[in-house]
């Protein structure tokens, strides 16, 4: 209800709020000496819109200036009253699909074009924009060929980690559908995008499908974003939204395992330059995206739509995208009978499930554990999941075992030990969901730059590196994508930012984090209480399927 | 003086005259008798006197008086007193006869009845126990004893007591012999030693050394019998695996029996093989206590310290390995105290959530509520030791795809983990 009321109160602020521009960051006066006659003249687009620089002129001005040229390049631009060389609309959607959208829009284009007029590498790290400009100035695609591997900021549940894409690698994309969920803000599904990522030095078809641990998920998603440190906090806390990537296993874990939701995976008929392309494209949205998140209007839903009709002009130009869908639900289904996708591939679900186009919610194979469990047992203390799961786990443990006849089942039936072992899983999966849960309404809470000033004031060092490495980064990724000033980033850059390792499960470091917990604990005592006890929850889970794996009977001796 | 009754005042003149008169020395005794003892007749110092009631002089001196009435003829009541009378006295005797009783007469025919007819049972009892009968020799001993239809006779008595006596130890050593033959013919080896004894002393049977031996050699020939299948039997557990019927093999071989030859060598034998099940039995014991140990069983692994300290059960005597196993006790307990501990912590984890409810706790997919994990030692001071965390890391990065690959084999979820984990090298060792 608590959660409901929040949306209610944003959605109103934004709609009340929607006319107030943002000035966040808004670019210096001109210097004093600045010419505006000898700028115009440094750059200048024809009749046929072609535009060229005189760099002999720029760099003079630069030098006059005592300022890079780039810089000189940005000023001549903003006082430049050709409207050639003044942000148009299809800018503005260029900017929206790809930016926090946070600097004025002035000065957007003149900084923007500033970089595709000087950067050599302008066209690979911001392709959209590259597009756009070269459409608008009539400049034609000389020797523009991006190599190389595409990054992703790929987040998981031990934080983030940057992965190199090679394109030929990515056989296939598919649109993933998750069902509608039990959830007020699920009822219609949610969207994203599923790359087929393929081995390396392997890209058969049927290979590649398999290869579910390396497949990736791009899709929107929203948070409160209110723990950045600069000033983009939301007056009245706004929704931010970003292009998240995440790994497919933990995407089917969320959906199929933790909500029981059916998921859909459509292939999108795109060649590999389609591919490329649009990987490219994401990878830009990824690293340089943040927008607002708006249920009905903003969501992963037309998000993705208006990505889709930037990066794949087959998609824009499909009749049935003409419409933009608010409803994951009516997307996915509009797309699903259109000519962009393969329709046969979800036509037979169960032939869809064998071959990766489709994954069942797995609700019912969970409950048939549960009936075998409970039919093997003499006196079973329980009659559903939820019961199962909210169980002592140590005293449903010691039950297990003080069951002599279910224990010797146990080691004799391969079936029902396998049932036992899921039922476990379960278990520690529900109450790893529930601590991520209330994880979520601690931060959101405490605040997080309150809690990263306490564990300052309060920690060693090496505490609060520990802190900062297995807890403050981890919650920062998860909040907010890695982001760059400008675009894709290089190897370069992201190494130089790359931290050292720091083994948060090693038992080195346990006692760090086991101080760092207590703190936290000090922090809000009632709120660090449920994380504690879903914790411990898991962790006795854990220890139960560890121990039921050592009464795994063999296979051989089964009896048919 | 005043007389009441005329009677009184008779008998009061009547003696007063005589005194006053003395006319005789005599003295005067009035005999009374009164209902049934009237008319019994009197005798005085053995005189008949008259029937009673009755008066009459008697001389002084000592008086034997004696009242008699016949019932029947064998039968009378009789009434005695002795009393002395001086001269010149007066005595009055109240006769009361006694019951009836037998007379004199028929006393005597009666005695002489009694003894007819014990003369009569002796002479049979002395028939019977000269032929043997055991309770007739205790009878005649008795009535040479008590005179009774014998002339009475001690050395009589004694003879026939000292032959009752043999008689019956004779009839109880015959009644014990037929028991033990009846012991012996159903296979009892000591009652056929024992037949053999009786026929060689004839004790209880007819002395005949044919029998005896007869029964020594039945006695031999079933301990052979019984021996030789008690070793077929322990060669069977024994090969079996049973040290007890090893060490007992190894003692029969080395002591022989009836049936059963004497050999050192085959002693010794059975000797090394019991060694050796005892070594493989306690390498076998040792293995087993490993195996609960390593489960986490604290008996097993006092067990072993224990075994280790003292070098028993074949294994190496190891104070290192005692100690290593006591400190993993330690460990074990802490553990089982933190479970303990856990158990009470977690009595009451369902009032935050159920399931599906996680989405709601979400806004938007919220992906913190997604990925964030929490390092598991950020809660340790609720558990530490238990957890082995690289385990655990493994089972996190598999758990997501059992359901799948436990119920639908054919899924591209169950193939993908099969392929990386079953088939590749990830997977835990020994699971799944």
């Amino acid at each position: 209800m608590k959660n409901i009321l929040r949306v209610g109160l944003a959605t109103v602020l934004v709609i009340l709020f929607s006319g107030c521009a943002r000035h966040a960051a808004q670019p210096g006066a001109l210097p004093d000496n600045f010419s505006l006659k000898s700028s115009a003249a440094a750059v200048l687009v024809d009749k046929d819109h072609t535009i060229t620089v005189n760099d002999q002129q720029l760099q003079a001005l630069a030098a006059q200036q005592q300022i890079s040229s780039r810089q000189a390049l940005v000023n001549i631009l903003l006082q430049s009253s050709d409207k050639k060389l003044q942000p148009d609309p299809a800018f503005n959607k260029v900017r929206q699909l790809v930016s926090s959208g946070e600097t004025e829009v002035f000065y957007a284009y003149a900084d923007v074009l500033s970089r595709y007029l000087t950067s050599e590498t302008f066209a690979c790290r911001e392709p959209s924009y590259y597009r756009y400009f070269n459409a608008r100035y009539h400049r034609e695609d000389h020797d523009y060929r991006c190599a190389g591997d595409i990054p992703f900021n790929v987040v998981s549940q031990h934080g983030a980690k940057v992965r190199w894409l090679n394109p030929k690698r990515v056989s296939e994309i598919h649109l993933l559908f998750a069902g509608k969920g039990k959830g007020l803000m699920s009822k219609f599904g949610h969207v994203s995008l599923r790359l087929i990522v393929c081995p390396e030095h392997n890209v058969d078809q049927e290979v590649c499908d398999q290869n579910l641990y390396q497949h990736i998920v791009l899709g929107y998603r929203a948070h409160v974003d209110d723990f950045t440190i600069d000033a983009m906090k939301g007056v009245f806390g706004d929704y931010r939204a970003y292009l998240y990537a995440n790994e497919f296993m933990d995407i089917y874990r969320e959906y199929a395992i933790e909500e029981f939701r059916e998921v859909y995976s459509l292939p999108l008929k795109l060649n590999q330059g389609q591919r490329e392309e649009l990987l490219r494209g994401l990878s830009e949205i990824s690293w340089s995206y943040a927008g607002d998140y708006k249920f009905f209007t903003s969501n992963c839903s037309t998000l993705l739509q208006l990505a889709l009709r930037s990066l794949w002009p087959e998609f824009s130009k499909n009749l049935q995208m003409n419409t933009l869908y608010w409803r994951p639900d009516n997307f996915f289904a509009a797309l699903r009978t259109s000519e962009l996708s393969d329709f046969n591939a979800l036509e037979d679900l169960s032939a869809a499930e064998k071959k990766g186009f489709y994954f069942s919610s797995t609700e019912p194979i969970y409950n048939k554990a549960l009936r075998v469990v409970a039919a093997a047992m003499q006196d079973p203390q329980f009659k559903t999941l939820d019961e199962y799961v909210n169980q002592n786990p140590v005293e449903r443990y010691e039950n297990a075992l003080q069951d002599a006849l279910y224990y010797q089942h146990l080691k004799q039936d391969v079936y029902l030990h396998g049932a036992q072992v899921l039922l476990e899983e379960f278990s520690v999966l529900q109450f790893q969901a529930r601590t991520r849960s209330e994880m979520s309404n601690f931060f959101d809470k405490n605040k997080i730059a309150d809690i990263e000033r306490h564990m300052l004031s309060v920690l060693g060092r090496d505490e609060f590196n520990a802190f900062s490495a297995c807890i403050l980064k981890p919650v920062k990724a998860a909040v907010q994508p890695h982001k760059t000033t400008v675009g894709i980033p290089e190897r370069a850059e992201i190494a130089a930012n790359k931290e050292s390792v720091f083994l948060c499960d090693s038992k080195e470091n346990a006692v760090y984090l086991k101080k760092i917990g207590l703190e936290l604990e000090n922090i809000d005592p009632v709120s660090w209480k449920p994380i504690k006890k879903f914790m411990l929850s898991a962790m006795v889970g854990m220890h139960n399927v560890e121990q039921f794996l050592t009464l795994a009977p063999s296979k051989d001796e089964v009896v048919e | 003086m005043t007389y009441k009754k005329p009677s009184a005042y008779i008998f009061t003149t009547l003696i007063l005259f005589l005194t006053c008169t003395n006319l005789y020395a005599e003295s005067v005794l009035r005999i009374v008798c009164h209902g049934s003892n009237a008319s019994a007749l009197i005798y005085v110092n053995g005189k008949a006197s008259g029937s009673c009631p009755m008066d009459l002089f008697v001389p002084a001196g000592r008086i034997e008086l004696k009242a008699v009435k016949v019932v029947d003829s064998d039968h009378e009541r009789v009434f005695e007193n002795s009393f002395s009378l001086e001269d010149d006295s007066a005595k009055k005797i109240k006769v009361q006869l006694s019951n009836p009783q037998l007379t004199a007469a028929a006393q005597k025919r009666r005695t002489a009845e009694k003894q007819k007819k014990e003369q009569a049972l002796a002479a049979d009892a002395l028939t019977r126990a000269r032929k043997g009968d055991i309770n007739a020799m205790h009878a005649v001993s008795q009535y040479y004893r008590q005179g009774q239809g014998l002339e009475i006779s001690e050395p009589k008595a004694l003879y026939w007591e000292n032959q009752a006596q043999q008689a019956q130890l004779s009839r109880d050593l015959s009644r014990a012999a037929m028991a033990t033959l009846k012991a012996a013919e159903a296979g009892d080896t000591k009652a056929m030693a024992e037949m053999s004894l009786l026929y060689t002393q004839g004790k209880g049977v007819k002395q005949d050394s044919g029998q005896a031996k007869a029964w020594a050699d039945k006695k031999t020939a079933v301990i052979t019998a019984k021996n030789q299948l008690l070793v077929r039997q322990l060669l069977i557990s024994a090969l079996s695996g049973d040290i007890d019927s090893m060490t007992r093999l190894s003692t029969i071989y080395k002591e022989g029996a009836t049936g059963v030859i004497q050999s050192d060598e085959k002693s010794a034998e059975w000797a090394d093989k019991k060694a050796q099940a005892i070594k493989v039995k306690e390498q076998r014991y040792v293995r087993q206590l490993l195996a609960l140990a390593e489960s986490g069983d604290i008996d097993a692994m006092t067990r072993l310290s224990t075994i280790y300290k003292e070098g028993a059960a074949g294994v190496i005597q190891s104070d290192e390995k005692s100690l290593e196993w006591e400190r993993k006790i330690s460990i074990v307990s802490e553990k089982k105290q933190q479970f303990e501990r856990a158990k009470q912590e977690l009595n009451d984890i369902s009032y935050v959530n159920s399931l599906g409810a996680m989405e709601e706790n979400g806004l938007f997919d919220n992906p913190l509520a997604t990925t964030i994990t929490l390092p598991l030692a950020a809660v340790a001071d609720l558990m530490s030791t238990p957890f082995n965390l690289t385990n655990h890391i493994v089972l996190q990065r598999e758990v997501n795809a059992q359901a799948a690959d436990w119920e639908a084999p054919e899924s591209m979820i169950a193939k993908a983990y099969q392929q990386k984990y079953v088939k590749g090298t990830s997977a835990l060792p020994g699971a799944r």
